[in-house]
């Protein structure tokens, strides 16, 4: 390595100092819910908590742990990532391969990219989905949160480009070897691109994740909720206007933001610790690495 | 379609054998979206119909042709509320490029490990909060009288500013903080693009004595090309969506002048009376627009470009 | 471009195929609904052989309400739960469940009703969604619980029964409670002169809109309740310039308002009210409906509200805060006034309270800007129609239950409230019924219950008070006992709570309800919600300066321009069609 100029010592002071505001920046949000989760209701409610606990009190987390609802709907999404992630990530893995091929030596590619495409820009709308869901029996399992949504085609079409630049030359040995597109795909494509197989699933997970509407309508008992929509019935905005006689009782009950608070952040732990988890794969070289192997 | 296949016999027998697995490799997730995504479109219909939800899909709907599409159109602030979403929409989706894009390269730069993972791993937590949140937390920050922004703008002589509340600056607000909450994501898929980049290509240039403006310059962004005119051209099926969530939670009747945009329009008329119709004709209409773009440019890309996005 | 035509010949018979294939699949279901009707009819002949069928003609047609069904019969329902009905009812009684609990029991064992949910939301809105898509896709229930819109919807689309002829199967008390709201909750759901739904019985009168006031600021600086609009504005004007809660900054709110402006806290339609407007509402001029945020009344409070914003006693911030995020100014201490309904107390003043035990609050009536009475809008009471499917071969099972439900929940005689109503142990017990008719002796239930525990909390002594009255009783004097957290209870139900202002209001007949109770009219279903957005607009703005007033009376003229004409002239069709 040659050595630093002073110019880019200071460039990378100066970047080291900006990454650290913007991350604090970022961070700052986080930290405001938990203390919020940590204060009493009293001052929540009178908006008094910023980034620190005031009144200190495990009071929330208490009644969020006691939650039956909570922990179920926390299963139900695990089970939903686990499930309908490894099916995302199958699909897209197998499906991206012939679609990364060129024209010449799969000619039927561009139709069948068009076709996926089109998926994400069109769609029938809530009723009939629902009707589908309804007629074939996935209605309140969670099927019917996971095959709509299982070849998610963004990912896709990123992973056929990520396939392109793996080199021609280790395909062809491959198949000099007496290797089939199967064995190539998983043998030299897989391990070629984990970085962005890191990322798609990624992307999957938060995806899985972060789902609340399908689950609202698609799930005939509040059981059977994945915890984003179980959180979305918690934090809705209440229309104080239509407070009726003895929805006030509700009002109260939920407008708690520390319980709310609790949840938020409870909920939001598991897939945040994805990442982190993650990031190995994000190393320079592997491409590198698995040629000259 | 069958004069297609009369005309492939010519293709060898060897040809189509080796294209099978290919094709059988597609076969699952083609009959998934076949099933779950064209099966549901037959609903687009609803968007020409006077849709009454008791009457059921195949029931006896009014027929209206394009009528749900010439009502929203007439509506008294329909321009107002397109040129509301294009321009925010416009805003969003190039902040939404760029911003990302510039923090994976500097983060790249970074020599500590444990800063480099820290950072990327904080840029990403506000993507987890829904807009509902920080919907409240974003009142409380920008707030005029004692919002922690003005304060510190006050430090520096500037007058304080209502930017959820005048109309000179919410937008700018909502383009600013939506980059905020997602520029962390955004920036994951061009970490990992530049991880692909082959290190041989940086030995080489700094052997020819290149820096590292150079090196960013001629082979990190070139690196990078296939990720970044993918996610460009994608983004431009959002020309329409200019984010109801974000919006919904933070504006007000004060800014509907430059915060209205078509989802909240739509809303609204929603809330008097489920009108799907009408939902469903706005749905149609930003899926035709988008695919008119995404479309063109794909075919301008190939054209001039030889560049085959997907 | 060969492959671009077979690209697109391709998609075309695709698409057209899947079309056929999902109308395949509607006409499937239709046979099945065929099929249902099919077992229906002969189950029918079964059943009804107990009650005497009508179908069989027997001429001793005999109407017991609470006649049993045997062989049982299952009859369909969808509902939605919410917080609540989760923590405070199912999670303390074991081994109950929404599906199987005393309610459904109690149908089954008394009627031969077996109870079953298609499907249950949680939260209203959540369940209105699913609730259309349901419907949408052909699943109706037996018995539903709609509003006036949908209940109008599966009226037109014949898909629900004309319910007038199970009106006979009424118990006498049923019958009382149904009838004590008056006319309108059926007047509402007639159409062509057939009555669709079964109203659940509500009050509007506890939507009045009171004055919430600091008591121990207004003690501090020596100032009287209200009487006139001017005594409000002058403690508005002391409460900010001096600074109440001694933080040393000038973070003191006058009136506190919403960014919705009618708002059940934080509102102001009691403001409005005080200058004999009535915004948001349809109200009678002259034999005529009229609407009422269009009316000359609006423009007073409107410039009122403009001077008090310009000089600092609304919080210059009002148009982005909802009342969720003005409630921590209360709770904070940096507000003392605001409009608002009865159980403000409870939320979001009870947090005031547990933050500074020595701050108190009292309702305090609306006051009027000149010597006439200042009347409150309130809305009709009922908000839920029960309807029943075409389908459903016993549409008297919902009047049954009806009957049923009210016994156990009004029925004095027979004490079973603390079972089935407010369990001691279970609040609210009585949402596990499938079928929840609403409030007992609907217009004055609620006023009536603090009229019969205002007596006991003075000499303390609960004997004789039964139902939600014991409940409430018992909250109240828990605060009078020394437990600051039912502090809210005081300030509703006590003896000076809020309920002594609605019976103020009550026993002068100062309440003015919405005239027009019909379900939306077609111009209203396309035009309200861009005219609402005007007028919520127009309002914010000259509230905040950023418009003159001389704009309200553009806004007047446009608003009839862009439909407001045309509603206007559809309400007074309907309410000529009710006279």
């Amino acid at each position: 390595m040659i050595k630093d100029s002073r110019g880019r010592k200071v460039f990378l002071i100066t970047n080291n100092i900006f990454l650290i505001a913007a991350s604090l920046l970022c961070l700052l949000p986080i930290i405001h819910i938990a203390a919020v989760s940590f204060s009493s209701s009293s001052a929540a409610t009178a908006g008094l908590v910023r980034l620190w606990p005031v009144n200190f009190t495990l009071n929330s987390y208490d009644y969020v742990f006691k939650r039956v609802e909570f922990w179920r709907s926390m299963g139900v999404s695990l089970r939903r990532i686990t499930l309908g992630g490894s099916i995302n990530m199958l699909l897209t893995i197998i499906i991206a391969y012939p679609l990364s091929k060129e024209n010449r030596s799969f000619p039927f590619r561009t139709f069948y990219v068009w076709l996926f495409f089109i998926t994400t820009l069109f769609n029938g709308g809530l009723i009939p989905g629902y009707m589908l869901i309804n007629r074939i029996g996935l209605i309140d399992t969670i099927w019917s949160l996971i095959l709509p949504g299982a070849v998610p085609v963004f990912n896709v079409i990123l992973l056929l480009n990520f396939y392109r630049q793996i080199p021609k030359e280790l395909e062809e040995a491959a198949f000099i070897d007496g290797a089939n597109h199967w064995a190539t795909l998983w043998r030299i494509y897989v391990p070629t691109s984990v970085p962005a197989l890191a990322t798609l699933t990624l992307f999957a997970l938060v995806g899985h994740w972060n789902s609340w509407f399908d689950g609202l309508i698609y799930m005939n008992r509040p059981e059977h909720y994945p915890l984003q929509s179980y959180l979305q019935t918690v934090v809705i905005q209440r229309d104080l206007s239509l407070v009726g006689d003895d929805e006030w009782k509700d009002l109260m009950e939920v407008s708690d933001r520390t319980v709310k608070a609790a949840q938020i952040f409870l909920g939001a732990l598991p897939i945040l610790s994805v990442y982190p988890f993650l990031q190995r794969y994000f190393v320079k070289g592997i491409v590198l690495g698995s040629i000259k192997g | 379609m069958f004069r297609h296949f009369k005309g492939s016999k010519k293709r060898s027998r060897e040809t189509i054998l080796r294209e099978l697995p290919l094709h059988l490799m597609v076969l699952p997730g083609l009959l998934i979206i076949l099933l779950f995504s064209y099966g549901p479109m037959a609903g687009i219909i609803i968007a020409f119909q006077k849709f009454i939800p008791a009457k059921g899909l195949f029931g006896a709907q009014k027929w209206v042709g394009f009528e749900n599409f010439i009502y929203v159109w007439n509506m008294p602030d329909s321009l107002q509320v397109l040129w509301n979403t294009i321009i925010i929409a416009f805003f969003k989706i190039v902040t939404g490029l760029i911003v990302p894009l510039t923090f994976a390269i500097l983060i790249n730069e970074v020599r500590k490990t444990i800063l480099k993972k820290t950072v990327q791993t904080l840029i990403y937590l506000p993507h987890f909060l829904s807009w509902i949140i920080l919907g409240g937390i974003l009142i409380d920050v920008l707030s005029p009288s004692n919002g922690i922004v003005n304060k510190a703008l006050g430090l520096i002589g500037i007058k304080p500013i209502f930017f959820l509340g005048d109309n000179a600056w919410f937008r700018i607000t909502l383009i600013v903080t939506d980059i905020w909450k997602g520029f962390g994501f955004g920036t994951i898929v061009y970490l990992s693009a530049i991880t692909v980049i082959d290190p041989n290509l940086y030995e080489a240039s700094i052997i020819d004595g290149a820096n590292r403006w150079k090196q960013t310059w001629h082979i990190t962004l070139p690196g990078m090309r296939m990720v970044i005119v993918l996610l460009m051209l994608l983004s431009l099926g959002n020309v329409l969506n200019a984010g109801f969530d974000q919006i919904f939670n933070l504006y007000g009747p004060i800014v509907y002048e430059t915060g209205d945009i078509i989802d909240t329009l739509v809303y609204r008329i929603g809330l008097i009376n489920a009108q799907f119709g009408v939902a469903t004709a706005i749905g149609l209409f930003k899926s035709v627009v988008s695919f008119i773009f995404i479309s063109v440019s794909y075919f301008l890309a190939y054209r001039y470009a030889d560049y085959r996005i997907f | 471009m060969k492959r671009g035509k077979l690209f697109f010949t391709v998609f075309i018979i695709l698409a057209v195929a899947m079309l056929f294939t999902a109308v395949g699949c509607g006409d499937n279901g239709q046979d099945k609904v065929v099929d249902n009707e099919q077992v229906g009819k002969d189950g029918t002949a079964k059943i009804e052989s107990n009650g005497g069928a009508k179908d069989e003609g027997e001429e001793s047609k005999k109407i017991d309400p609470f006649g049993k069904y045997d062989p049982p019969i299952e009859v369909t329902f969808v509902r939605r739960t919410d917080d609540a009905l989760e923590s405070n009812v199912l999670s303390r009684l074991e081994g109950e469940t929404i599906d199987e609990n005393l309610y459904t029991r109690l149908y089954e064992e008394r009627l031969g009703i077996k109870a079953r949910y298609l499907w249950i939301a949680k939260g209203q809105e959540q369940y209105q969604q699913k609730f259309n898509v349901a419907i949408a896709s052909g699943d109706i229930p037996d018995i539903v619980n709609v509003n006036l819109t949908q209940l109008k919807q599966l009226a037109e689309n014949d898909l629900i029964h004309d319910v007038s002829a199970i009106m006979e199967y009424t118990s006498p008390l049923c019958n009382e409670i149904i009838h004590s709201t008056g006319d309108e909750p059926f007047m509402a759901a007639t159409f062509n002169g057939k009555l669709f739904g079964i109203p659940q019985v509500g009050s509007g009168k506890g939507a009045a809109h009171l004055i919430w006031l600091r008591t121990d600021w207004l003690e501090r600086y020596g100032l009287p309740a209200p009487k006139t609009m001017d005594d409000l504005f002058n403690i508005i004007k002391t409460f900010v310039k001096s600074d109440p809660d001694g933080n040393g900054e000038d973070d003191t709110i006058g009136l506190a308002i919403s960014k919705e402006l009618w708002n059940g806290y934080a509102g102001l339609e009691g403001f409005f009210n005080g200058y004999h407007a009535y915004p948001a509402i349809w109200i009678e001029k002259e034999g005529q409906l009229v609407y009422g945020s269009i009316q000359p009344e609006m423009r007073q409070p409107l410039v009122k509200l403009a001077e008090m914003y310009r000089e600092g006693y609304l919080d210059k911030e009002f148009a982005v805060k909802d009342g969720g995020k003005v409630a921590e100014a209360p709770a904070s201490g940096r507000s003392g006034v605001h409009y608002g309904q009865q159980w403000n107390s409870l939320w979001p003043l009870q947090a005031n309270r547990d933050n500074d035990p020595k701050a108190d609050w009292k309702a305090f009536p609306i006051v009027s800007i000149d010597g006439e009475p200042a009347y409150n809008q309130i809305p009709m009471g009922s908000s839920g129609w029960y309807a029943i499917s075409k389908n459903m071969k016993h549409p008297e099972a919902l009047m049954k239950m009806y009957n049923l439900f009210m016994e156990k929940n009004y029925d004095k005689d027979k004490q079973e409230y603390s079972i089935y109503a407010n369990n001691s142990n279970a609040e609210g017990i009585w949402k596990l019924s499938p079928v929840i008719t609403g409030n007992g002796e609907g217009e004055n239930y609620c006023l009536e219950i603090w009229r019969t525990i205002k007596e006991p909390l003075k000499t303390g002594n609960p004997e004789g008070l039964w139902g939600e009255a014991r409940a409430n009783y018992g909250f109240v004097k828990r605060y009078l006992d020394g437990d600051d957290g039912y502090w809210g209870w005081n300030g509703t139900k006590g003896i000076e709570g809020s309920w002594s202002i609605i019976n103020q209001y009550n026993k002068n007949n100062l309440f003015l309800m919405e005239s027009f109770i019909g379900a939306p009219t077609p111009t209203m279903v396309d035009k309200m919600s861009t005219l609402n957005k005007m007028q919520h607009e127009i309002l914010i703005r000259i509230i905040m300066g950023e418009s003159s007033i001389e704009e309200f009376d553009k806004f007047i003229i446009d608003w009839n321009k862009l439909g407001g004409e045309a509603i206007t002239q559809e309400v007074n069709d309907w309410y000529q069609s009710t006279k």
